[in-house]
């Protein structure tokens, strides 16, 4: 792409000021899931939903990733205050979204998550809670730093409690609360367990306490345990990771087999043969087609990109001092992160099957354009500013 | 002052983002390090236990059966082969509505009650991709019609598959055997014998040569999906055919001797020179292509309840006692020991008084003092019980075992009686001690003797050759000619030939002396002379009020008639065939047995005079 550095055009500006690798990262991850998509769609298609819909299969999901590319691009595009008022706006869009699928959503495998709109098809609106969600705590704890850090400059007092660098943090507090009995409803824990990790990550690099941290940590380890006690699911799918034998673990014997079926080089395109037996291998257990026909070479490439995203992202964040873009930024990337780690570890069998989808790489609509909201305001919020911004 | 707290404080806080940036971005970093590890040990270094896993699930072997091989007779004409199945197979899951394609089928291709049932039972078990037979030996115009009506017939499929058949019916059976599903008992490890439709030899040379005649089993690698339907072909091993047997019996000879062959007639005729088995007959038969389309159960008991019983072959599987055809075993036994000489008499007045009890000769009357010649030509019983007495029982049956009788002959038919000819120790194993009276009745072949009708016409090759031949059916296998069957590989006897000589010049003066016993055993001018001896042996002891009555065997029921046997061989200057007769309750072998053997002689002979002496050797013309 020729554009001139002294190119003043919003796009111009965007080419100039965005983190480029990152957005070639990205990019190449929404490649892969394509090159995925070819490979995992004919088991797909021929197994659940008649061979002659591959074809559409395909073509929907090629429509999703262009719609992501595009919508990735276009939030970049944004400065950090729309993007602010942009997730404050589909946070609260999303939020009544996800209520609704308590009363108006359809069922499936025991949990009402999804929407059906005519036309549209479906769609899983917490999808977009969360990177939503993530910025918005993060402008609610990065403003009420601000304030308290104000009232420090200013020599104000402290106390009070209807202070904002109290209102705002509880906010924070409060919605999640909200989200969290929302998404216990419906039931998900697996995205109830992403917000409230983002969340926690949020409070570490704010600054919190690191007793709070670590009271933070014993409370999840206690969550977790009470949930493997009082749910029997969750009991269910943790027993058998702790012990394969005890029940049907079909699916994550198949994902090992095809993993190991597919060796260092793998066995080439459409040579693959597990993946014909493996079910989910469109969505949760893609990682697993990909190093049956990839082998270890592709899963590693696809491991090193997450890696550089994460990391690349963290260590920009070095730099910046809006502590809204820093906590903002901190929430989408653990998620993008956290998500990418559960599902990659789940098709290893490091961790009991958590349905999360690899973003990008995955099958599934909402999923792809949701990560893809969430990047294009990482990439909005990780552009270099000039000294104009700072301190704004 | 305050200016300068705040800026402290905003380093502060600054430094504090850095370190937890940097920790959380070094705690993913651990995260994805671990992942990677957990990857390259998965893919690399357990990558062979996982992919084993991953082919043993996807890979499907089928075997395909080889065609079974053809057993053919003497001049090659085949006499077990198969024949082409037309099958119609039913895809449930090519068509729309199976009930419907079933209506428009039976309108084309009648289909019973019993089929229908069977399919629709078959239908809810299967998968719907798999095929399901509809029915089975399609006519040629029932298949022209299928095809011309494949449009109305969605799903329905038509292929071929092999149905054993055996165009001589009943007219071989015994010596071809036949074909059944394999019982638990057949499973030798051969995969194949698992698949539907798989058929093993029962019997005869079916059951003998079963290996050479499966073949082995082809077999396509498929992969499969996770329902078991096939996804594609990954390799395919051709089956290798089953190989032809040739036997040494001509079917149109075999067939002229069985036309003349009564109800519970054993004829067993061997190439004397060589032991081919040149015909064995046992009548009554079966026809072994009932077996093909199941055996209806009055069939079965008619088969098995009959006394005749046609489902065993008598010539390998019937015992008798071998009467006075056996007198030449103890003749030979005598001269051997040196107990007496060619020419020494004994005294014959019609019976011998012994312990008590009175041993009769056939001649009430008795033969005066007879030699060896004599007595054997007479069949004098009195000369026997004596020479037996001399003899004992185990040199006697060291010489039969010689000559065939109570061994395994290890004839290529399997199921072949071994027969029994006593010993002192045998009777002792028993918990019995051999008496010396014994002796007497076991002289004229009477007594616990078990021989097998092809034993007997072994012994009569052995008597005519010197040499221990051994009879056997399989010509060639595979075209190629079964090696050590020339008359120069089967060892001599180490008889003197003196001693043969003499047996075999009484045989040819019973036949054609006067005094012989079987003056019908004389073959016509021009066929040679023939030499035999006769045999009847009593199924049931004749009292002596029977025998003040003036006995006769013609008179009584006949299940109590005596069996009549005939041993021989001819021509006599140069022998060619031995036969033995068997004819159950046939009452008398000089007047029964003699004439059948000699007709049996002269067909054999009349067959083989215009052909090749032996027959042509398939195999051996194709290689020359």
């Amino acid at each position: 792409m020729a554009i001139s550095r002294t190119d003043n055009s919003t796009l111009g500006r965007w080419w100039w000021t965005v983190d480029r690798w990152t957005l070639a990262a990205l990019l190449a991850l929404i490649g892969l899931g394509y090159l995925m998509m070819l490979a995992a769609s004919p088991a797909v298609a021929a197994r659940v939903i008649g061979e002659g819909s591959r074809g559409l299969l395909l073509a929907k999901q090629v429509v999703f990733l262009v719609m992501a590319a595009t919508l990735m691009v276009v939030v970049s595009l944004l400065p950090p205050a729309s993007v602010k008022r942009f997730a404050q706006l589909g946070c609260v869009a999303a939020l009544v979204l996800t209520l609704a699928t308590l009363v108006i959503g359809f069922e499936t495998k025991g949990a009402r998550r999804w929407l059906a709109f005519p036309f549209l098809g479906t769609m899983q609106p917490s999808e977009f809670l969360k990177p939503c969600l993530a910025v918005v705590s993060a402008w609610l704890l990065a403003a009420g730093k601000a304030d308290a850090a104000a009232r420090a400059a200013d020599g104000r007092p402290r106390g009070g409690v209807l202070e904002a660098r109290v209102l705002y943090p509880l906010a924070a507090f409060a919605l999640l609360a909200v989200v969290a009995v929302i998404l216990k409803s419906q039931p998900d824990f697996g995205m109830l367990m992403v917000v409230v990790s983002v969340f926690l990550a949020q409070l570490f690099v704010a600054g919190l306490n690191l007793i709070l941290v670590a009271v933070a940590l014993c409370a999840g380890c206690g969550l977790a345990v009470g949930a493997y006690f009082l749910l029997p699911h969750v009991k269910k799918r943790v027993d058998l990771f702790l012990d394969p034998e005890s029940g049907d673990a079909f699916q994550i014997t198949k994902s090992l087999q095809a993993f190991g079926h597919g060796g260092f080089f793998g066995r080439g395109p459409g040579e693959g043969t597990v993946k014909n037996q493996l079910p989910d291998a469109h969505s949760d257990f893609v990682f697993a087609v990909a190093g049956e026909e990839f082998g270890f070479i592709l899963c590693a490439i696809i491991l090193a990109l997450f890696c550089f995203v994460v990391v690349r992202g963290l260590l920009r964040l070095l730099a910046e001092s809006d502590l809204f873009v820093v906590l903002a930024a901190t929430g989408l990337l653990a998620q993008f992160g956290l998500q990418a780690f559960v599902n990659m570890a789940s098709s290893l069998h490091l961790i009991p099957t958590k349905g999360m989808t690899l973003p990008f790489v995955s099958y599934g609509g909402s999923s792809v354009l949701a990560i893809a909201l969430g990047m294009g305001m990482l990439l909005a919020l990780t552009r270099r500013r000039g000294p104009r911004t700072e301190m704004a | 002052m305050i200016g300068h707290t705040a800026r402290r404080e905003e380093e502060h806080r600054r430094g504090i983002f850095t370190r937890r940036a940097i920790g959380l971005g070094l705690g993913q970093l651990g995260l994805f390090g671990y992942l990677g590890h957990r990857l390259w040990s998965i893919q690399q270094q357990e990558g062979e236990k996982y992919t084993l896993l991953a082919e043993e699930n996807r890979l499907s072997a089928r075997l395909m059966s080889s065609p079974r091989g053809r057993v053919l007779d003497r001049q090659g004409r085949v006499v077990a082969g198969n024949k082409l199945n037309w099958r119609a197979l039913l895809v449930p899951e090519q068509t729309q509505d199976v009930a419907a394609t079933l209506a428009t089928f039976s309108k084309i291709v009648p289909l019973t009650e019993q089929d229908i049932a069977r399919v629709e039972r078959e239908l809810r078990r299967r998968r719907r991709f798999v095929p399901v037979v509809l029915r089975e030996f399609l006519s040629w115009e029932e298949m022209a019609r299928l095809e011309v009506n494949a449009p109305d017939l969605p799903g329905i499929l038509t292929d071929v598959g092999h149905t054993r058949v055996y165009p001589e019916g009943a007219e071989m059976v015994h010596l071809v055997g036949y074909v059944a599903p394999p019982a638990e008992r057949d499973m030798d490890g051969d995969p194949v014998l698992a698949l539907p439709g798989m058929r093993v030899g029962r019997q005869g040379i079916e059951r003998f040569h079963e290996k050479v005649l499966r073949g082995r089993a082809g077999a396509v690698q498929l992969e499969v999906n996770v329902v078991g339907r096939v996804i594609r072909e990954l390799d395919r091993r051709e089956p290798l055919p089953g190989e032809d047997i040739q036997i040494s019996v001509d079917t149109e000879l075999h067939k002229k001797l069985r036309a003349k062959a009564k109800e519970g007639t054993t004829i067993c005729v061997l190439d004397a020179k060589n032991g081919e088995i040149v015909s064995l007959v046992s009548q009554p038969s079966f026809d072994p292509n009932v077996f093909t389309s199941g055996v209806s159960a009055a069939q079965w008991k008619a088969w098995t309840a009959t006394r005749s019983t046609p489902l065993i072959n008598k010539a390998t599987n019937g015992l008798y006692a071998p009467g006075s055809t056996f007198k030449m075993m103890v003749a030979l036994a005598g001269l051997e020991a040196k107990v007496i000489g060619p020419h020494d008499r004994i005294s014959c007045h019609g019976h011998l008084d012994f312990g008590g009890n009175r041993f009769h000769c056939h001649n009430r009357r008795g033969h005066g003092a007879v030699d060896m010649r004599v007595a054997l030509k007479a069949s004098c019983d009195v000369y026997f019980y004596q020479l037996a007495m001399r003899c004992g029982i185990d040199r006697i049956a060291a010489m039969a075992n010689r000559f065939g009788l109570g061994v395994d002959l290890e004839i290529d038919l399997p199921g072949t009686r071994r027969g029994l000819v006593p010993t002192r120790a045998w009777r002792q194993a028993q918990g019995k001690p051999w008496n010396l009276g014994d002796n007497i009745i076991h002289g004229i072949g009477q007594g616990w003797y078990q021989i097998t009708p092809i034993a007997l016409a072994t012994m009569s090759a052995r008597l005519a050759t010197g040499r221990a031949v051994q009879p056997h059916l399989t010509r060639a296998i595979g075209g190629k000619p079964v090696p050590g069957r020339r008359p120069e590989d089967f060892p001599s006897l180490n008889i003197p030939e003196r001693d043969l000589q003499l047996m075999r010049s009484a045989m040819y003066g019973i036949c054609n002396e006067g005094g012989g016993t079987a003056p019908l055993g004389r073959l016509p001018a021009g066929y040679g002379a023939m030499a035999g001896k006769t045999g009847s042996v009593q199924v049931r002891r004749v009292t002596r009020a029977q025998r003040e009555r003036g006995y006769s065997a013609e008179r009584v029921p006949r299940e109590w008639r005596p069996h009549a046997l005939f041993v021989c061989f001819a021509p006599y200057n140069d022998p060619q065939y031995a036969i033995s007769v068997v004819i159950e309750h046939g009452i008398a072998g000089g007047k029964y047995a003699a004439p059948a053997a000699r007709d049996a002689m002269i067909t054999v002979m009349n067959h083989f005079r215009g052909l090749a002496p032996a027959g042509p050797r398939v195999a051996e013309s194709r290689a020359g």
